[in-house]
């Protein structure tokens, strides 16, 4: 599809004329329906639910990060009184099938390790016993025999000829290594004036929500049903993969939607708990808990973020106009691949970030080593180019000499240029990247920070600021999954949202949704503000339910700043078709037309004549109980449901020049921060920190500020404590929070934070999602103002997390 | 080695008696003896402070704890935050009014904290005295500001 | 996470305690479980048996006597920050409390626990070397004084014999005219230490220091010669042994350490002053 066929509107059953008349409930800070049974203790998280005769698992973790298992002797941990059954490679070879994955073949992950571990705390052996105390006594009593392998942790020892294989079916550790070209690279290269060239370096760290991964299985031998309670993010898009490796029809599971304390990724696809529960519960013919302690879930969670060597140049005009990029990226993915490449793909919907760029070249290679692999983490991937963007940007703001605000102001893309069409060929659908950036300057009070810093330096005090943008990509397509291969096995182009919608006897609305998506962000006040909007009608009226797989809807979940956008189409989608009957409805009873009709105050009225109305209690009764009042086409009842998949992708080209539009409404941000650095200690101080986001339009701006702020702050932890520390063994050194290192309340700084809104031409109400903006800024905004602190030492910050230690060298070396 | 010992204990204003591993952790014992859900687990080690519990009115890390040590003292947990009409606190109140919770894991350790700081020092609005009341609790859905600002709000009322 | 089974015993008197620990291996004293408990959790340690003191009579009293402090062993972090006394003659010690941990953890961890794990970065045991504390044990044998300039033997290390039990911590008075302060790097707000300065300046020109992190046991410093020339700090550092650990390297302590030793002299001394003016 080209720019030019692309639909003025997506197809929003909705009634534009509200979207017209001005918001009622969208847009407003309401508080949270689902605050109250949060704040009363009563969240029902997964170790929260008891079934009865549930057993619970722990798991024995392998000390190896390489090694054959040779023998495992169980019999101590059986004879252990309380212990139900013991769990080894050898019942999951004999009754379970691999676990689903995204990459290709054969990068294979069982639930349990059969006949090799591949990275330090894989699992070896799990015991089922009457409670967690017991089960952990005899996983002690359980002695494995290991004969170790040698160990490849470096991706880049790991492509080399000779290398130890993770996977010796694959025959290679180099899961995939591609080159795309976009636009004429090299020609850009040799014409521009200019070109920065770095190599950057972002480890790996993990979105390490409160409440880690868990499951709940129970098998009913009767029916042939397993049903898994689970706290993954995600169940209808994948369930039926479970049931595979299960072994039994994807009819006969049945996953039940936990809320979860957080996700931020880890709990995306969260394949392996779950299979991992009703596995155990088919095996110990009871029900059977499993819930992650801290340390399986920091070295076992399938959930690292990003691990990421760039060698990158950026080439431009003496005036500052960006022509190319030539990006080369190992990306060390651990012991499996789930997600294949999908984290490259993400970064390649915005790698040109929000600047005119034409050309673009990108090298990858996945390399896999033995650790524990890389999963969903805050950005899935685009955080990490955004960060290595921006540092070529400072860099070559530098090599001008020209001021770092304005090198950015010079390449941004206009408002007349959208939808913009990027190198890859995703698109972005709107935007006015200049408001927002004087707004932040605004907002900052950027000037009087220059002066502070200006001044402060002249006194020998080491005061920086660092400014930086960055696109907010939402609503992901599968796409990007698959159009690394030129001939993929397996092709989605399906990312749906559903919700069912009905409005019962009594007039009140009750929503169904259809994903687990209740993690800390808030799809029941998205849901109810949505429906208040249409209905006009408070939002704590309105309940929201889950369904369980088996009675669910097509969904994808949250994941890729989806969620808002892709609820609200489906609501809007629901409730437009429920709207449509009470209108035929309500005309035949008041005897008008449904033009004349509008939505008010919990009911509907005649324009004009508010005194002329029917409440939805009295459509509601009517509709179930009263057949022969309504319209003779009109069935009773007054629900419908509705799947609303994504409303503007489309497929790559064959020869994958052009992507194609995977990931097109596309947010905006910029973040300015000022920091004071100790030179002798290392330590940092914070002065100032802003931020201005452009998601389009906001359904409740506190709980947006919310999502930015736990953005940047995670981001702050990436850029600056966390990392996943190894020894030569591959073990994981920092597997507890003694030494894997999260910012508490006195770490971070206070946030000054303002909104732009630019709706999406696209998406129910124009929202675009922003639930990972925050951290796409963060790491790039504290290099530049370490950076900028530290001028006098002419110090480049080109690697993360930037350490007291670091700076000290920095500091030390002149 | 034996079995379990008797413990008696008030949470909540209510008084318990239970038979009790010496090795049973206070969290697990207000958690799966006692039915009391609203204290969380999070890292089990002491270092996140998630499954902090009011003990005579001091919070505490009940992960480190065991539940025997608990004997003849008081403990209060998120649960008795509330009022016996089921009605929110102000404090409570003051949480969801400036959206201090997302996910909800870390709150009602946040809110015990919090009890205790209000009550400590009565009228303190200054927001590094209260960061630094909730310095050994983590959250990472947030980022802390609103729910220091929460915090600063209720502080502030006459 | 859960620990492994151990015999629990809640004796009421030192006696008692005393008796239960002479069992000897695998028994082991619980005071706050700020450490212990966490071990027991990692598995790392499996007590066959845990003897609480929490309950024990007479070990938590916090007093002047004589011009000392006796510092009970049970006697919680958190006091040292609260205790009027304790801020106004005794300064040091709750500028090092101040950085033990958080208010949750110093309501139940305790003075004696702190010293007996000797964490390497435990702030209590370099305030007691600089105070030049007595750390007063008792065992079925009876009871005996360690200075704590002697206490300590390495990481996690004392001079407690099997079956021995801190009672009580004695602090003498400081010198007279003196100021205290207490400087320390940690990753995070009130992570581990990863250097830490603790100093005592008399304006009567003595100056003591004690570091954490760069040797074996907290490391004493007479920083005198230092209070008139800042430049001899180099030399008194000249012998400091820090090594590398999975957070910061052996070099970061060496460049962090006079600069921390210096920041915590002045502050001392400067607080001296101010003290002489009121």
């Amino acid at each position: 599809m080209t720019i030019e066929q692309l639909p003025a509107a997506a197809r929003i059953a909705s009634d534009t004329a509200l979207k017209e008349a001005g918001r009622r409930w969208l847009g407003k800070s309401v508080n949270r329906v689902e605050d109250p049974r949060f704040l009363r203790g009563e969240g029902r998280y997964i170790d929260d639910i008891s079934l009865p005769g549930m057993a619970h698992a722990a798991i024995v973790r392998s000390p190896h990060a390489h090694a054959r298992i040779v023998r495992i002797d169980t019999s101590k941990a059986e004879a252990l009184p309380g212990v139900v059954k013991v769990v080894t490679g050898a019942d999951v070879k004999a009754h379970a099938a691999p676990l689903p994955s995204f990459g290709a073949g054969p990068i294979i992950q069982d639930l349990i390790a059969i006949e090799k571990v591949r990275h330090y705390g894989e699992a070896v052996a799990a015991v089922i016993a009457e409670d967690r105390y017991v089960a952990e006594d005899a996983c002690d009593l359980i002695e494995v025999e290991y004969e170790p392998l040698p160990v490849v942790l470096d991706p880049f020892e790991a492509q080399a000829e000779g290398a130890p294989l993770v996977h010796e079916l694959l025959g290679t550790n180099v899961a995939y290594e591609r080159t795309f070209t976009f636009g004429e690279v090299d020609e850009a290269f040799a014409e521009a004036s200019r070109k920065v060239q770095a190599k950057l370096r972002w480890p790996r760290s993990t979105g390490m929500p409160m409440d880690t991964n868990g499951a709940i299985g129970e098998y009913d031998p009767g029916t042939g049903v397993v049903t898994i309670y689970a706290n993954s993010m995600n169940f209808t898009y994948f369930h039926w993969l479970i049931a595979a490796s299960l072994k039994i029809p994807a009819s006969k599971l049945k996953v039940i939607p936990v809320a979860a304390g957080g996700s931020f990724g880890s709990k995306f696809f969260m394949h392996k708990v779950p299979t991992f529960a009703g596995f155990l519960a088919m095996l110990a013919g009871r029900p059977v808990k499993y819930v992650e302690d801290r340390i399986t879930h920091i070295v076992n969670n399938d959930h690292c973020g990003s691990d990421r060597w760039y060698d990158a140049e950026l080439a431009f005009e003496e005036d500052g106009t960006f022509r190319a990029l030539r990006i080369d990226c190992v990306d060390d993915y651990g012991a499996y691949l789930q997600f294949g490449t999908g984290t490259h793909g993400n970064g390649l919907s915005q790698i040109v970030g929000p600047y005119q760029m034409k050309h673009v070249q990108y090298s990858l290679h996945a390399v896999l080593t033995n650790k524990n692999q890389q999963g969903a983490y805050r950005g899935f991937g685009a955080e990490v180019s955004n960060w290595m963007l921006e540092r070529l940007v400072d860099m070559a703001a530098r090599d001008l000499g020209m001021d770092r605000v304005e090198i950015r102001r010079r390449n941004l893309i206009t408002p007349d240029q959208f939808p913009y069409r990027t190198p890859t060929g995703n698109i972005y659908d709107s935007g006015n990247y200049q408001g927002v950036l004087e707004k932040v300057l605004e907002v900052a009070d950027y000037e009087h920070w220059v002066a502070e810093r200006d001044k402060a330096r002249a006194e020998g005090r080491h005061v920086g600021i660092g400014v930086a943008a960055s696109n907010e990509r939402s609503v992901f397509s599968s796409t990007e999954f698959w159009f690394w291969f030129d001939k993929p096995e397996f092709t989605p182009t399906a990312s749906p949202e559903s919700a069912s919608l009905q409005i019962d006897p009594t007039g009140q609305i009750v929503v169904t949704l259809h994903s687990q998506c209740l993690w800390g962000n808030s799809p029941e006040t998205v849901v109810s503000q949505v429906v208040a909007e249409e209905f006009d009608v408070d939002p704590s009226s309105v309940v929201v339910t889950y369904a369980d797989s088996q009675h669910a809807l097509p969904g994808t979940g949250p994941g890729g700043s989806r969620f808002t956008v892709m609820v609200s189409g489906a609501v809007a989608g629901a409730a437009g078709e429920v709207k449509e009957k009470i209108k035929r409805i309500a005309s035949h009873k008041l005897e008008v037309s449904g033009d004349d009709l509008e939505f008010r105050d919990g009911g509907v009225s005649v324009i004009g004549s508010p005194e002329r109305k029917l409440s939805l209690a009295e459509i509601g009764l009517a509709a179930y109980m009263f057949r022969l009042d309504l319209p003779a086409d009109v069935d009773s009842g007054l629900a419908a449901q509705s799947t609303y998949d994504h409303p503007l992708t489309t497929v790559p080209s064959d020869d994958r020049s052009d992507l194609g539009i995977f990931y097109p409404f596309v947010g905006h941000a910029w973040h300015i921060g000022v920091v004071e650095v100790d030179v002798e200690t290392g330590k940092l101080s914070f002065l100032h920190y802003a931020a201005v986001h452009d998601a389009g339009t906001i359904v409740n701006p506190k709980t947006l500020d919310g999502q930015i702020i736990g953005g940047t702050i995670q981001g702050l932890g990436t850029a600056l404590y966390e990392e996943y520390l190894y020894d030569d063994k591959g073990r994981v050194r920092n597997e507890n929070f003694e030494y894997y290192h999260l910012p508490s309340a006195m770490d971070v700084p206070t946030m000054t934070i303002a909104h732009q809104e630019t709706p999406s031409p696209y998406t129910p109400y124009g929202i675009k999602g922003a639930g990972e903006g925050g951290r796409m800024l963060t790491p790039a905004v504290l290099s530049a103002a370490i950076e900028d602190a530290l001028e006098p030492y002419g110090v480049r910050v080109t690697s993360l997390p930037i350490t007291a230690e670091q700076i000290v060298e920095w500091a030390s070396s002149r | 080695m034996t079995a379990t010992l008797p413990l008696r204990v008030e949470v909540n204003g209510r008084s318990y008696e239970h038979d009790v591993e010496p090795r049973r952790t206070l969290a697990d014992f207000l958690r799966e003896d006692l039915g009391l859900k609203g204290t969380h687990v999070s890292c089990e080690h002491g270092f996140c402070g998630n499954c902090n519990v009011l003990l005579d009115g001091e919070a505490v890390r009940s992960c480190l704890m065991f539940a025997i040590q608990a004997q003849g003292r008081s403990v209060e947990t998120v649960e008795s935050l509330t009022s016996p009409g089921g009605e929110l606190s102000e404090l409570q109140q003051a949480f969801t009014e400036h959206h201090a919770l997302q996910c909800g894991f870390c709150t009602p350790a946040m809110l015990l904290t919090a009890k205790e700081f209000l009550r400590d020092n009565a009228g303190e609005t200054d927001e590094r005295a209260i960061r630094e009341a909730i310095s050994g609790v983590i959250c990472r859905c947030t980022g802390y500001q609103q729910i220091v600002e929460a915090i600063q709000s209720v502080a502030a009322r006459p | 996470m859960k620990p492994p089974r151990f015999e629990y015993h809640a004796p009421t008197t030192v006696e008692e305690a005393l008796e239960l620990l002479a069992e000897g291996n695998g028994t082991y004293a619980l005071a706050g479980g700020q450490s212990l408990v966490q071990l027991m959790k990692f598995r790392h340690v499996k007590p066959s048996a845990l003897v609480d003191l929490n309950g024990v009579s007479g070990l938590d009293v916090l007093e002047e006597r004589e011009g000392e402090l006796h510092v009970g062993a049970l006697v919680r972090q958190q006091r040292l920050l609260e205790d009027e006394l304790v801020g106004a003659s005794w300064p040091l010690l709750r500028e090092a409390a101040r950085f033990v941990g958080y208010k949750e953890t110093r309501r139940r961890g305790t003075v004696g626990g702190s010293l007996a794990f000797a964490a390497p970065w435990a702030e209590l045991t370099a305030a007691a070397v600089a105070l030049d504390a007595a750390i007063d044990a008792r065992s079925l044998n009876g009871e005996r004084t360690i200075p704590a300039r002697s206490f300590f033997r390495g990481p996690n290390t004392t001079a407690l014999e099997p079956g021995e039990l801190i009672v009580r911590v004695r602090f003498p008075a400081p010198p007279a005219r003196s100021g205290a302060a207490f400087h320390e790097v940690s990753a995070r707000y009130r992570d581990y230490c990863q250097v830490a300065a603790a100093a005592l300046v008399s304006l009567d020109g003595s100056a003591e220091l004690v570091l954490l992190r760069v040797a074996e046991t907290p490391y004493r410093v007479d920083a005198s010669s230092a209070l008139e020339d800042e430049g001899a700090l180099e030399d008194l550092l000249a012998s400091i042994e820090p090594a590398d650990d999975i957070e910061v390297s052996a070099l970061y302590r060496r460049r962090v350490t006079p600069v921390l030793a210096r920041r915590a002299l002045r502050e001392a001394a400067e607080r001296a002053r101010q003290k002489e003016k009121t």
